[in-house]
């Protein structure tokens, strides 16, 4: 089909702003970029096609909803994520939970006094693995949960973590592809089924781990630990063989 | 503000609908009336800047629904309101009988309609546009 040549000012703000949220031309995202319409600026803000750029400018003008948006974007600059984390609560969270945020402002915000800002901070896989050291020490819950279930955290930072004994956060260590042997199998020998049923799934505990996990007490985290030893193996012998 | 060009096959059907409606591009009403959905094609033929000749092509449509609104179309050219009128759905003869396009000659067919809606929409359109006549009239003597 032939390209359509558009008048926007013949269009009303509802149908300019499904344009917005649809298409995916850097060049027509940037005209709507300048809409006196919230909802269509709104649109071109969440749009993950919007060059950052764009959402750099229209980062100097927008306000409220727009703003939160541009601050969800993953395109948006660092620099203006940065000043965009001086803002109200709700546009900060979005910051926080941006993986194109800066490790230096997530490190800022990892110590905001808003919990669900620090909790965002937690789950980005853009934190450094020193903001989430000093966030293993956090009072709130859902921040060490994060914590345990970010592929970022360093090893001695899960260790230490999983030595609380939280049964969920240990959950989360234990199905985490960045938890050492040693941590693994000090949870192995957790008295919670769910944690040893997580052990006995990841790939990266030891052999000697799984294979006592294979005469556990439950049956359902023997059968597990009796498929990682085999799929292990499989693996093992197939590289091998491409040897 | 600008005007800008864009593909809309990167739109949804709803979308391209709603452009359908609200643009007065005939251009833009062209490309349009050969989309695939029939949402947009029945927008396209609801849309009274739509060419003559698209709306006459949409008039053949094997979908009843956009048939009806290119019935209903007051740009829709009387030979097209002309065939529509013989068409079997009902509700397609009815929307002809009641579009003031529609030309005295297939008007006095549809009075004589199987149908009692499409016959009365008939009448009445002839008898709206006598009282229309003779209104024109009283000002022009009066």
């Amino acid at each position: 089909m032939k390209k359509i040549l558009l008048d926007l000012e013949k269009m009303s703000p509802d149908t300019r702003a499904r344009i917005a949220e649809e298409v995916d031309s850097e060049e027509v995202l940037q005209i709507l970029s300048e809409d006196d319409s919230e909802e269509v600026l709104k649109a071109v803000a969440e749009n993950p096609h919007t060059s950052s750029i764009t959402l750099g400018l229209l980062s100097m003008t927008a306000e409220g909803e727009v703003l939160r948006a541009i601050a969800g974007n993953n395109k948006t600059p660092k620099l203006d994520l940065d000043r965009l984390s001086f803002n109200e609560s709700l546009i900060r969270s979005e910051v926080a939970a941006n993986p194109n945020s800066s490790k230096e402002t997530l490190d800022r915000l990892s110590k905001d006094n808003v919990d669900e800002i620090r909790w965002m901070v937690a789950g980005n896989p853009s934190t450094s693995g020193k903001t989430l050291d000093r966030l293993a020490e956090d009072e709130y819950e859902l921040v060490l949960l994060e914590v345990g279930k970010n592929t970022h955290t360093m090893k001695k930072t899960l260790d230490r973590l999983s030595k609380r004994n939280h049964y969920e956060v240990n959950l989360e260590i234990a199905c985490n592809s960045n938890t050492s042997e040693k941590t693994l199998d000090w949870l192995s020998r957790s008295e919670d089924t769910g944690v040893r049923r997580c052990v006995a799934s990841n790939p990266n505990a030891l052999r000697a781990t799984l294979e006592r996990l294979v005469e556990d007490v439950n049956v359902e985290v023997r059968y597990i630990a009796s498929a990682t030893l085999n799929n292990l193996k499989k693996f093992a012998k197939h590289k091998k063989e491409s040897k | 503000m600008k005007k800008f060009s864009l593909d809309p096959n990167k739109l949804s059907s709803d979308t391209r609908a709603r452009i359908a409606r609200e643009v007065d591009s005939e251009e833009v009403l062209e490309i349009l009336s050969e989309d695939k959905s029939w949402k947009v094609l029945q927008a396209v033929a609801r849309n009274p800047n739509t060419p003559r000749e698209d709306l006459d092509r949409l008039s053949l449509n094997k979908e009843a629904l956009i048939r009806r609104n290119v019935a209903e179309n007051p740009s829709t050219s009387e030979e097209t309101l002309d065939r529509l009128s013989k068409d079997y759905d009902y509700e397609v003869r009815w929307m002809v009988a009641g579009n003031s396009r529609t030309s005295m000659k297939t008007l006095d067919r549809l009075v004589k309609d199987e149908d009692v809606a499409v016959r009365y929409s008939a009448s009445a359109n002839i008898v709206s546009r006598d009282k229309l006549a003779k209104l024109k009239i009283q000002e022009e003597y009066l």
